[in-house]
């Protein structure tokens, strides 16, 4: 009997370690000897940004191509997280570059870690959206003005930001929670920012039509594309998907003349990186035209670089008059917590 | 010897709890206004899941007793099974395929927990009462007994302490719950795990964080302590015909929650395939060995750690220990083990494993092993006084009465692992399992493609679980 249970633990192990070999094999198919090497560049991102439809993966093998080096990749399946993710790096095992940081957290970043200064770039060929005295130590490498996306059908779209709270869309809406999605708090500052002091009668007015406050954009995108909300708040570039892939052009975005917020990326350099040159190199790499091209067209964001969206599905996006947000250094989501209670 | 295996056993499961322990610097206790109402809700919410589960379970369980052909038998217990092997995630989606728009809230959340937890209860009130009372049952049927006089009279007063067990598995289940009352609970509905998550995403507050999963697991202890001690059903099952039990016309409704899923599913695939071909840039083979690997060598420490048990058992305070004690929150448990030094892949795969067992290994005990090992005790007790040494115990006497029960414990493990997200985002990226593959693309608007994804899911998942079952016979040959 017991020798059973020893053979078949041996017989499992076993299996375990054939499904590693052959998963290894797989994932090592083609790789020269002369790319297993020293200079190990350590990656910190969002789990998106380097799946398979992502631009991360390519990005990340003609670097490792051109710059000779091995690229370790750590992700977390919510970009919030990385901030989170750092810190414990900073305790297991160091981090030479953080990429996906929300503009919004920043000064997060700025008061949690040490950050490594910023590469010579040139500043001159960026879109002016992305220009930010606040951003420091951080480079911006894709951006996209937010709004609400909705499917073309028998009711009209808001047409001012106060449309919002009219009866018309009782329970329509999807939004994010601005206590763990960064849209969800580019939302709530949005309101701030429009509404002043009337943020809180402002979002009691809107409360009846929303239809769910989800923990992440991609939840409430997917309420929206399974007919559960008309309204979901996301980046205007999402219509880029549906127009370029789907070929839906049914999907449109709300203008809205109060003008919209803007979501930036960033990409950061702890100040305890090792292989601190190969950060700056992917850094510079990735303002490259062809990689921006790349961020562009796989996560539907605007490239940092003028004129890379130029003849493409992008290009034919609605122009929205952007509003730089006021963005407070502490937290204070009272407003919110007033009208949906934790 | 054995206590100090004992004492390794308890450290291993407190393991996140005590790598936070020496990592937080300050500790502050946070005001009641911040846990109370979500444990209240959380209480309220998992209360009326748990009840709703254990009726409707009662119902699938009348329903399955209609099916008695071994292997029809084998087909209704997967088709019960079958919520259970998929992350909740893809449930809702599953269930949001069948009404737009879906009537969010409280009523919504337990809906969705009595979908995924009825089929549990059907399964375990099934192998309760064929264990424990089969024989009541026939011979209340030949003396020609009622069905309510039975249920009244026999099952009920002898079934009690273990349905209120069951009760507890299930709200724990429900109480511990977050992608489901996140999702459906609409506007708000917040349980503690939720709460947890918040206090780390928004406030970096790892301290508090801490403290409300200590409260949730002290709550479910307290819970579990007041609880009479359950019966201990036998071991081997003997598999009555009890069609005394069973009510003409129901049988069908054995394979609701299974057609719900699936309808939900057919629904997502056929609008996936209208899209067109999504699956051409999917590193598909990569992510079907990852969940195999993650799968297996989960189902394998949770042998090896239910061949522990077997051999420190029986012990009064590990049993209390083990009957109320409940894993922190997977963030908690996932981020202890980034904690740990990072050696590269194999190691993160270590700790992939360790995490997801540390979640499963508690629930499952409770559910599966720990009563099943309690009806052992008196055998137990006689062997040690005939001499006999405690790994002959285990291996001997322990282990070839419970091997079945161990190995598909042990393989609900390994399916329950295939799908996992939560743990698996966290603590290795290096590691793309199915279901982290599915959450990409959701993440990227490809909805559909992580929809279509869910059949090779469910196959690991089946895989899995069968080579457990499956190995059964060969282990106690």
């Amino acid at each position: 009997m017991r020798n059973r249970i020893v053979v078949f633990s041996i017989i499992l192990v076993s299996v375990i370690f054939a499904l590693l070999f052959a998963r290894a094999v797989h994932l090592n198919r083609g790789l020269p000897y002369s790319q297993f090497t020293e200079k190990k560049l350590r990656l910190l991102t969002y789990s998106t940004f380097m799946a398979a439809a992502g631009p991360g993966a390519e990005i990340v093998k003609r670097f490792k191509r051109e710059h000779g080096c091995e690229v370790e990749i750590t992700t977390t399946t919510d970009a919030g997280l990385l901030l989170e993710r750092l810190k414990i790096a900073q305790v297991a095992a160091s981090v030479d570059l953080v990429l996906g940081l929300d503009g919004l957290y920043l000064h997060f970043a700025e008061a949690q870690t040490q950050w490594h200064p910023v590469p010579a770039l040139a500043r001159d060929k960026w879109n002016p959206a992305v220009h930010s005295e606040a951003a420091g130590a951080f480079v911006p490498f894709d951006w996209s003005p937010m709004t609400f996306i909705y499917k073309q059908g028998k009711f009209e779209p808001p047409q001012v930001f106060h449309d919002l709270a009219r009866p018309a869309w009782r329970a329509q809406i999807a939004l994010q929670d601005p206590r763990v999605s960064s849209p969800g708090l580019q939302f709530f500052y949005w309101v701030k920012d429009l509404m002043g002091a009337g943020s809180a009668d402002f979002l009691r007015r809107l409360q009846p039509n929303v239809q769910s406050v989800s923990p992440s954009w991609a939840f409430s995108y997917g309420l929206f594309k399974k007919n559960q909300a008309r309204l979901v708040f996301s980046y205007v570039t999402s219509l880029a998907y549906h127009w370029g892939f789907d070929h839906d052009r049914s999907f449109q975005a709300v203008v809205l003349p109060e003008g919209h917020p803007v979501q930036v990326e960033y990409v950061g350099i702890p100040a305890t990186c090792r292989e601190c040159e190969l950060a700056e190199a992917f850094t510079r790499t990735l303002l490259e035209p062809w990689a921006q091209q790349l961020i562009m067209q796989k996560n539907f964001m605007f490239p940092v670089l003028k004129g890379v969206e130029a003849g493409t599905i992008f290009s034919e996006l609605p122009a929205l008059k952007t509003r730089a947000l006021v963005i407070p250094t502490s937290r204070d989501l009272s407003e919110w917590d007033q009208v949906f209670p934790r | 010897m054995r206590s100090s295996a004992r004492l390794a056993l308890v450290l291993l499961l407190l393991l996140p709890y005590l790598i936070w322990l020496q990592r937080i610097p300050a500790w502050s206790l946070p005001a009641p206004g911040e846990w109370l109402p979500s444990l209240l809700h959380a209480v309220f919410q998992a209360a009326l899941s748990a009840l709703s589960s254990l009726l409707f379970g009662f119902i699938l369980f009348v329903a399955a007793q209609g099916w008695t052909t071994p292997r029809a038998r084998r087909w209704t217990e997967l088709a019960l099974l079958l919520p259970n092997m998929i992350p909740p995630l893809f449930l809702v989606l599953g269930l949001l395929s069948w009404l737009a728009p879906f009537p969010y809230g409280l009523g919504a959340v337990i809906v969705a927990h009595v979908l995924l937890n009825a089929g549990l209860v059907a399964v375990a009130l099934d192998r309760l009462l064929h264990a424990k009372m089969g024989g009541m049952a026939e011979t209340a049927w030949i003396l020609g007994g009622s069905r309510r006089a039975f249920w009244r009279r026999i099952a009920w007063p002898y079934l009690r302490a273990d349905v209120a067990s069951l009760f507890l598995l299930v709200f724990s289940l429900c109480l511990t719950s977050f992608s489901i009352p996140l999702v459906l609970g609409g506007q708000r509905l917040v349980t503690l795990e939720v709460t947890i998550f918040e206090v780390i995403r928004s406030e970096g507050r790892w301290d508090k964080a801490l403290l409300f999963a200590a409260l949730q697991s002290l709550f479910l202890f307290m819970l579990a302590w007041s609880l009479p001690r359950p019966f201990a059903p036998g071991t081997q099952v003997s598999r009555r015909h009890l069609p005394f039990l069973s009510v003409r016309g129901l049988s069908g409704l054995v394979f609701l929650p299974a057609f719900i899923l699936l309808v939900g599913w057919v629904i997502g695939v056929s609008q996936a395939l209208q899209v067109g071909n999504m699956l051409s840039e999917i590193p598909l083979f990569e992510a079907v060995i990852s969940s195999l690997v993650l799968g297996l060598s989960v189902g394998l420490l949770h042998l090896m750690l239910f061949l522990w048990l077997a051999l420190v058992f029986p012990n009064p305070w590990l049993e209390r220990f083990l009957s109320g004690y409940l894993a922190p929150s997977p963030t908690i448990t996932g981020f202890a083990m980034l904690l740990l030094p990072d050696n590269g892949e194999i190691i993160n795969l270590l700790k992939l494993t360790v995490a997801l067992t540390l979640i499963s290994f508690p629930l499952l005990c409770r559910w599966m092993v720990h009563s099943a090992l309690n009806s052992l005790r008196q055998q137990i007790s006689v062997a040690r006084v005939l001499g006999a040494t405690w790994p002959a115990v285990a291996f001997e006497i322990v282990w070839p009465q419970l091997a079945p029960q161990l190995m598909r414990a042990s393989g609900l493990a390994a399916l329950w692992a295939s799908g996992d997200f939560a743990i698996s985002g966290i603590v290795t990226s290096q590691w793309q399992t199915l279901p982290l593959l599915m959450n990409e693309l959701i993440g990227s608007y490809r909805l559909e493609a992580a929809q279509l994804l869910l059949l090779p899911l469910m196959l690991v998942g089946l895989s899995l679980y069968a080579l457990f079952v499956g190995a059964t016979r060969y282990v106690t040959h």
